[in-house]
């Protein structure tokens, strides 16, 4: 992988998330990992502005600005694109 | 001045060593640095993983005394015997896949200028980046009368193992009628709800088996994590079973005494058939023998970084490290480390620190179906983390209990999500 591809701001805002939001083992929570941009983001906002109601994703929600979340969600996407170049990638070795 | 450094390790490694550090390694030419991770908790092991994710060219090694990691989180479960101890255990083959080079050896000298940890077999090995993440210690003596020894008598199970079972073994053979007390200490501390996370299971346990009993806690504070909801589910759950008192009604333990089984406190002593002391707290002795603690016990960072602000070059995560606003939770050590392996390969790099947010969550129950929970965002403002208004906060109060039992089962997703993370 290249250095510099991990370390981007987009990077660092998504770190916390994934102690949650990860595997597939998970039984409950979701994983993020095959949500779009769009709907990612329009969650989001959502849970921020109280049109849906989760338990804790209201009051994360809250802690970041419209543009931080458009940039989370953004993130994410390319994060599950790069991992599916990967892992093509990796069949092809 | 990087490839001098790590020259300087391969040098004075041991030979038995050598083989295991040039299969984990990339090319010389290639190779960014040398990033020594001491302490296989939370906080050490994601950031290790975190670091070789983020540039597989960089050589990391990851320093820990024990082959075998007891997680604390949910282990308050296995003091009331609703979950099994092993369930708690995690061991570092997976790192190995990594091509991280574990070694499992105490550090005994850091040297901060030279660069250099020095492990108790003799060897020595430099760094380009040294990351500093102990845990904590417990301050023994701080509370008077507490010592090694004490704990025998009077556990404090506050680093899941032997001294969890033992406070298992003490409620599970008291006499029903019998008194449990807990002894909750100042601020900081590791798991700030722990302690009436533990209360809550206990006094689940003491009702459903030994209903004439009842569970004291004495608090050196007047105010503590999820505190409404605790008080809430407590009333609700378990009457007046658990009764709890603050600093204001004089409860902090000033004293205890092992061989009488008592505990002194501001205004009175009490004598107790279990007595459970959350101690006071330090940082990991490393920490210490890093030359990173303040005369607090604990490690000034900057918060963005989490790079020292006593030492050059290393960094301190977790625990140990006062992240000022952020608790000292599993889930904080872990966000934590994914930033630090961020600030440490930039750093690398030449590139400037990103300022960005963390999250904390954390779960406790308030029965072993039921559970509550507190998350904030941070921000490294005026290099302070500071959580962000008008944003976080604990769980609704009277949330009922469905929504209670959700949060329990998100608890336990949470506990294998990050574990698989960490060490999976």
């Amino acid at each position: 992988m290249d250095a510099s591809s991990g370390i981007s701001p987009g990077k660092a805002l998504i770190a916390a998330c994934s102690g949650c939001h990860h595997a597939s083992n998970a039984l409950h929570l979701p994983s993020l990992i095959n949500l779009s941009s769009d709907v990612m983001r329009e969650k989001l906002m959502a849970y921020k502005y109280d049109q849906i109601t989760g338990t804790l994703m209201n009051r994360i929600a809250k802690g970041y600005t419209d543009e931080e979340i458009a940039l989370i969600a953004l993130t994410y996407s390319m994060q599950h694109a790069t991992s599916l170049q990967n892992n093509s990638s990796n069949l092809n070795r | 001045m990087q490839r001098r450094q790590l020259n300087w390790s391969l040098l004075t490694l041991s030979s038995g060593s050598l083989p295991l550090l040039q299969t984990g390694c990339a090319s010389r030419s290639k190779r960014r640095g040398h990033v020594v991770v001491i302490g296989g908790g939370f906080a050490g092991t994601t950031c290790a993983r975190q670091l070789k994710k983020l540039d597989n060219h960089l050589e990391v090694t990851l320093i820990e005394a024990r082959p075998t990691y007891t997680a604390c989180p949910l282990s308050n479960l296995v003091v009331v015997g609703q979950r099994q101890l092993k369930a708690q255990n995690f061991n570092y083959s997976r790192l190995k896949d990594d091509e991280i080079l574990v070694i499992h050896d105490h550090v005994i000298g850091v040297d901060p200028q030279k660069q250099r940890v020095v492990l108790n077999n003799g060897q020595s090995l430099g760094y380009d980046r040294l990351v500093v993440a102990p845990g904590v210690d417990i301050a023994w003596n701080q509370l008077s009368g507490y010592d090694e020894k004490a704990a025998q008598i009077m556990p404090h199970a506050w680093k899941a193992g032997p001294q969890t079972l033992l406070l298992q073994q003490q409620i599970a053979s008291m006499k029903d009628g019998g008194l449990v007390l807990i002894s909750a200490p100042e601020n900081p501390f590791r798991c700030p709800p722990g302690p009436y996370e533990r209360a809550s299971l206990i006094a689940h346990y003491l009702k459903r088996y030994k209903p004439k009993s009842k569970l004291i806690i004495l608090d050196a504070k007047d105010n503590f994590s999820k505190k409404p909801l605790f008080l809430e589910a407590w009333q609700k759950h378990y009457g007046d079973l658990i009764e709890w008192q603050g600093l204001s009604s004089g409860a902090r333990v000033t004293q205890v005494n092992a061989a009488s089984k008592e505990v002194l406190t501001d205004f009175d002593t009490f004598k107790a058939d279990v007595i459970n002391i959350v101690p006071p707290q330090r940082a990991g002795k490393i920490a210490e023998i890093a030359g990173c603690t303040n005369a607090s016990g604990w490690c000034p960072i900057g918060a963005s970084t989490f790079a020292s602000q006593i030492q050059d070059k290393v960094y301190v995560l977790g625990d140990a490290a006062i992240a000022n606003a952020m608790p000292k939770s599993a889930f904080s050590a872990n966000a934590q480390a994914k930033l630090c392996a961020i600030q440490i390969v930039r750093n690398l790099q030449e590139l400037p620190p990103i300022n960005t947010k963390l999250i904390n969550t954390c779960y406790s129950y308030v029965t072993p179906t039921q559970a509550i929970s507190v998350a904030d965002i941070y921000t490294p403002k005026e290099n302070i983390w500071q959580p962000v208004a008008h944003a976080g906060g604990i769980s609704q109060p009277n949330a009922g209990d469905l929504l209670q039992q959700l949060e329990a089962k998100y608890a336990l997703d949470w506990f294998k999500v990050t574990t698989q993370e960490v060490f999976g």
